[in-house]
């Protein structure tokens, strides 16, 4: 316990006498600190997209609501009639179903960037278009965003390959080897002491910017205490990770220039060769599909499907759909203008691009496996994944967004068939009613344990390495 | 003098065999990237191709009625350049498919960046992301110690005893670091240029001009490299400084200079947009009236041409042209709110490229991308031509609506092949490179103002370099 | 206190101490002369424990090193020809510093008096190393070596770049630590200063000790005749 005091004790006042190393530790400080406000303005300006939509959405809603009692003119007196007919509620009034980001989000963007975060929910699906994708500069998405989980996971490690390639050569370098071993009775355990002190630096350092970070992104309270848990589990672990990795090529002994360029050899490694090659054998491998054939089919489709006998479609949208039933009037529902021509129109569209959509959307899913595995061998891909699960800013977190919308829209397409098909109007009182969307926020901690398992093997992987260099070594006496 | 120091750093970098090692390294990813490259833009040239025939066929065989017809449209894909197998830059975050309909304008759609999760923000195995990337980094290699080495086994105080000048020295260092990578990197340029020469040859001046481009960016990097190595106090010092400006410029640099340029010139958000022309579709544009007073005003015109009071008495279907009057005013609508999106985009990339003056990496991606097609000008560029062409597509539809149709939009009105087939095919035109670098002189004024500073930086470095 | 029994050590085929025998008391001052390549610091690095001997043994208090290279260490203090120390703490902060590595804990008071007997000037006791001269640097390596208070020192030519009044300086120290009872192995080129503060001289020559003698009744001349006859 005195070596281990003693040791730190002087390695801080060391540290606090080397400017460059000050100057590493407060530069990644600021860069954070700006991470940490460049990735909230982009969550920020999502906010208030979505903001807008509900507000937009609130005068829509007075503005439907006063078309029931507007009867001031001849003419709005005839749209105060039609004021509830549903298919025009459908029009004026879809809801906004919104992805609304979590604090977490202004940490790690994720894919929110790329992602559409909110609809407007109709009674039928576009299944070619996805006319709510952003407008976005592409040559900003590519370069990715700077939030705080691009500094801990790039930036992060570099920070630890600073304050640690030297720890062994410079002591050797400058000639205090020697002594130090004549003075302690551990060498090895100066050494990894050393090491113990710049871990608890970076720890301090991190801990300080992901307190900035909670309080700068509004994460407080007892309801994301987990997550911020779960976050600083991942982060230590990373921190970790690159310290057994630190530890491993500082126990070979080379000098400080060959650890530090092996060091930065794992680095790129890790950051970018590993990513960009499972990346070019996964755009190989598992092709994102053109969907022109989905395009081709629904056109196909829509032309089939309309040209179907209204009192056939009928029948099959009685079959398909028995909760309608009451409202079955075969008089009007064998003409092209009765309302199960077109529901049923939509309904039948719908069930056959689904089924067409589905196998392009199987074959996205598998890409998308595919990637997740292959993330599992490169600590720094599965750490953006881990954060993002945190934030839910992932495509997995879009992807759950899309399942709850998808329950939603079934949801909205019911009120509005079911009174539409029995060509019921909505009253002034029951737009109050209209179904609303509200998103499920739920962090699965299991799954991000799970996530951080192969970063662990990576860690036990360094350590095992360097414990069987170290046996190995200790049979010769090396100086 | 120079020449022997050139030779003399040549010959000690093939004695350490780093420089072979890297060199080894280099071509081992260089092929998998012009491999997987190669294989992924034949496959996607191929399901271009598949798909573009297949709408033709498909377009060109039906019996519809026109007004159906254009509610279906057709898609257009945008071709890839031969060179975007070598930097697809832009390709993954722009979509690639454009929708051609009736009463809507569309976006290019479907970028393969929707479709993927976040290991692909980790960048792409490419030529270019080698060379831009991976090749400063062995330059750095080579040059962190060329002239702290020199200084710490004192050999550089024997070089200025025998007379030799700093400036040379510098010169020297440089000369042989960049022969050095020049060997290297020469006969992957060559194979590049010959196989655009096969492949495509009418591609062969953007091919040079990008490796030109990239043979003027080494050159910049080998002459700040070894200048870092002047001014380190030790080898050790200038490692950590060179790779110090890698993540700066290289890593964390372009994720800054988007996320800067991006608040600067706010885009708004889809929702809005589309808000915003449909107000402006309904409601007019500044100045204009709304849609049922233009309409009105429409049909009088219509009505006065044709010298008769009622739309009955027309000798053509005014549907077919009210929608095409419709057609057009979105057009204007569309073209007028989608210019000015533009034109923030256009202002972003424009602070981009001035960043290029501080980065010299920027500058180079911007200028590579140009070439190689794959950078937002070309996007645009391929999208004003899709838009043009579904403007006209729209256009003779609902003329043929007018003209030829007599039955009020009836549906069973319909026409064939023989009508259909007189509706030309899309085909993009490539711009030319020239087009390329002018949308980019910018970049080149950058790259070529660093080579300036660098020359400059030579003068002043040599005067500065110390000898213990 | 510190024995050489048939020491041998060779590097592939070279010998660079062959079959030593040595040993030296309490009170005890060697000093070990010979050319560049003699075998001093091997020597010295086998006692120390950084390196292995291929045969005999060395023995610290009867340790042997080898075996117990960590035990040897304990009673061991070494000053090596350049003290290297680090180089942003000060005189007091490394001589703190090494010395609590040895377990001690030394006042403020017992640290300045440590240095003030090696003759450091008293402005440098706050100083950082950084800006140290050799002999400067020297000093703090003997007053940790003091500290340490070990039994036996081994020096590895401590003399060479030091001014003529420190090197003055540094003989006085060695006479006193002998005087108190510690033993010295030290290795040096000076022969008079050999003569001058050492109790015994070992003449060493291709990793053997040809010649070894009492100073007591030696003149320097006589050592320096026979040390170039030897070589």
């Amino acid at each position: 316990m005195n070596l281990f005091k003693t040791i730190f004790r002087f390695e801080w006042i060391q540290l606090k006498r080397q400017y460059a190393q000050l100057f590493a530790l407060a530069l990644f400080l600021i860069i954070g600190c700006y991470a940490v406000y460049s990735g909230s303005s982009v969550i920020k300006h999502q906010k208030t997209v979505i903001d807008t939509l509900n507000q937009q959405y609130n005068s829509d809603y007075e503005l439907a609501v006063r078309k029931f009692t507007d009867t001031l003119t001849p003419e709005s007196k005839a749209q105060a009639a039609n004021a509830g007919v549903p298919q025009a509620i459908d029009f004026r009034l879809p809801p906004v179903a919104s992805n609304q980001p979590k604090g977490f989000a202004s940490l790690a963007v994720g894919q929110r960037d790329v992602n559409p975060y909110y609809q407007k929910v109709r009674s039928q699906v576009d299944f070619l278009d996805n006319g709510n994708m952003e407008l976005s500069n592409p040559s900003t998405l590519s370069a990715g965003n700077f939030d705080l989980s691009f500094v801990l996971v790039y930036l992060l490690p570099l920070l630890i390959i600073t304050l640690c390639y030297g720890s062994y050569a410079e002591e050797k370098e400058q000639g205090t080897y020697a002594l130090l071993t004549i003075q302690s009775a551990s060498i090895s355990r100066i050494m990894i002491y050393k090491l113990l002190f710049r871990a608890a630096v970076v720890l301090v350092v991190t801990g300080l910017l992901s307190s900035i970070a909670f309080i700068a992104a509004e994460i407080i309270g007892a309801t994301s205490l987990s997550d911020i848990l779960l976050w600083s589990y991942i982060t230590l672990m990373y921190i970790a990770f690159w310290f057994a990795v630190c530890y491993f090529f500082i126990q070979l002994k080379n000098s400080s220039i060959a650890t530090a360029l092996k060091l930065v050899g794992v680095w790129l490694f890790f950051l970018i060769a590993l990513p960009s090659i499972t990346n070019a054998y996964l755009s190989l491998a598992n092709p994102v599909p053109l969907r022109a054939d989905l395009a081709s089919f629904a056109r196909h489709a829509a032309e089939e499907v309309w040209e179907t006998k209204p009192a056939a479609l009928a029948a099959l949208f009685n079959k398909n759909n028995p909760q309608y039933n009451s409202s079955i009037n075969p008089a009007k529902d064998s003409t092209q203008n009765g309302q199960r021509f077109i529901v049923g129109y939509y309904d039948l569209l719908e069930r056959k691009v689904s089924g067409y959509a589905k196998a392009i959307n199987d074959e996205i899913e598998a890409r998308n496996a595919q990637a997740q595995l292959l993330a599992k061998f490169s600590p720094s891909v599965t750490m953006q994944y881990l954060y993002n699960a945190i934030a839910q800013s992932g495509r997995d977190g879009h992807m759950d967004f899309q399942r709850q919308l998808s329950v939603f829209q079934k949801k909205w397409k019911h009120h509005i068939y079911s009174r539409q098909l029995a060509e019921v109007n909505f009253t002034r009182e029951e737009l109050k009613d209209l179904p609303k969307f509200t998103k499920a926020n739920p962090t699965s901690s299991t799954e991000i344990l799970k996530g951080s398992l192969s970063i662990w093997a990576g860690l036990m992987l360094f350590l095992l390495l360097a414990n069987w260099n170290g046996k190995r070594e200790s049979s010769s006496i090396n100086l | 003098m120079i020449r022997t120091i050139a030779k003399n750093e040549i010959i000690s970098a093939f004695r350490n065999k780093t420089a072979l090692w890297l060199a080894i390294i280099f071509y081992l990813l260089a092929i998998v990237a012009a491999l997987g490259g190669w294989k992924n833009f034949s496959t996607a040239t191929q399901q271009r191709r598949q798909a573009k025939e297949m709408f033709r066929h498909q377009w060109v065989e039906q019996q519809a009625n026109p007004h159906s017809a254009a509610h279906f449209g057709t898609y257009l894909f945008k071709p890839f350049t031969f060179i975007s197998l070598f930097d697809t830059g832009l390709n993954n975050y722009t979509g690639n498919t454009y929708r051609v309909e009736a009463h809507n304008q569309a976006e290019m759609n479907h970028a393969v960046a929707q479709d993927s999760d976040t290991e692909m923000r980790f960048g792409e195995l490419t030529i270019a992301s080698l060379f831009q990337l991976f090749m400063p980094l062995l330059i750095i290699f080579l040059c962190f110690r060329s002239v702290s080495a020199e200084r710490e086994n004192q050999t550089i105080k024997l070089l200025f005893a025998q007379g030799l000048k700093p400036s040379t020295l510098l010169c020297g260092k440089i000369t042989g670091n960049y022969l050095l990578v020049t060997a290297i990197i020469l006969p992957a340029m060559l194979m590049m240029l010959i196989a655009t020469a096969i492949r495509e040859p009418g591609m062969l001046a953007r091919m040079s001009y990008f490796n030109l481009g990239y043979l003027l960016y080494f050159l910049i990097l080998t002459a700040v490299f070894v200048g870092i190595s002047a001014l380190a106090k030790s080898s050790k010092n200038a490692l950590i400084s060179s790779l110090g400006v890698w993540v700066l410029c290289f890593v964390m640099a372009p994720r800054l200079v988007a996320g800067f340029s991006s608040r600067l010139y706010p885009l708004p958000s889809r929702g809005e947009f589309n808000k915003m022309i449909e107000t402006a579709n309904s409601k007019g544009l500044q100045g204009d009236k709304d849609r049922t007073e233009r309409q009105k005003d429409y049909l009088k015109e219509v009505l006065s041409r044709y010298k008769v009071d009622s739309v009955s008495q027309l000798p053509l279907n005014f549907n077919g042209l009210r929608m095409q009057y419709g057609e057009d005013y979105l057009s204007k609508v569309y073209l007028t709110i989608n210019g000015q999106v533009e034109e923030s985009i256009g202002k972003q990339q424009h602070i981009e490229r001035l960043f290029g003056f501080l980065d010299p990496f920027i500058a180079m991606q911007q200028l590579s991308r140009a070439l190689a097609g794959t950078d937002y000008n070309h996007h645009i560029h391929f999208h004003k031509q899709a838009q043009v062409y579904r403007d006209e597509f729209i256009r003779k539809l609902n003329l043929n609506m007018a003209y030829e149709d007599r039955n009020n939009l009836r549906s069973d009105y319909k026409v064939g092949p023989a009508f259909f087939k007189t509706m030309e095919d899309f085909s993009y035109s490539q711009p030319e490179a020239n087009w390329a670098g002018c949308k980019h002189q910018l970049s080149l004024y950058a790259l070529l103002f660093w080579l300036g500073i660098t020359a400059l930086a030579i003068g002043l470095i040599s005067k500065k370099i110390a000898i213990n | 206190m510190l024995q050489a029994i048939n020491l041998t050590k060779t590097y592939n085929s070279h010998t660079a101490l062959s079959s030593l025998d040595l040993n030296i008391d309490k009170g005890e001052v060697f000093c070990l002369l010979g050319q560049n390549g003699a075998g001093k610091t091997t020597t010295i690095n086998l006692f120390l424990g950084f390196a292995s001997p291929t045969s005999g043994q060395a023995l610290v208090n009867g340790i042997e090193v080898a075996n117990n290279a960590e035990q040897a260490r304990k009673h061991l203090a070494y000053i090596p020809e350049v003290v290297m120390l680090y180089p942003h703490l000060s005189s007091m902060e490394n001589l703190d510093f090494f010395s609590r590595l040895a377990g001690f804990e030394y006042t403020p008071k017992q640290l300045q008096d440590f240095l003030a007997r090696v003759g450091l000037q008293h402005e440098a006791f706050e100083k950082r190393m950084g800006g140290h001269s050799k002999g400067m640097r020297q000093k703090v390596g003997i007053a940790i070596a003091l500290a340490k208070n070990a039994d036996v020192l081994l020096m590895d030519e401590p003399t060479s770049g030091l001014d003529p009044k420190a090197t003055a300086e540094f003989t006085e120290l060695v006479k006193d630590l002998g005087k108190e009872g510690k033993a010295v192995l030290m290795a040096t080129h000076d022969i008079f200063n050999a003569v001058e503060l050492g109790t015994t001289i070992g003449i060493m020559r291709r990793g053997e000790l040809i010649h070894q003698m009492p100073t007591s009744n030696l003149m320097a001349t006589d050592v320096q005749k026979l040390y170039l006859e030897t070589i």
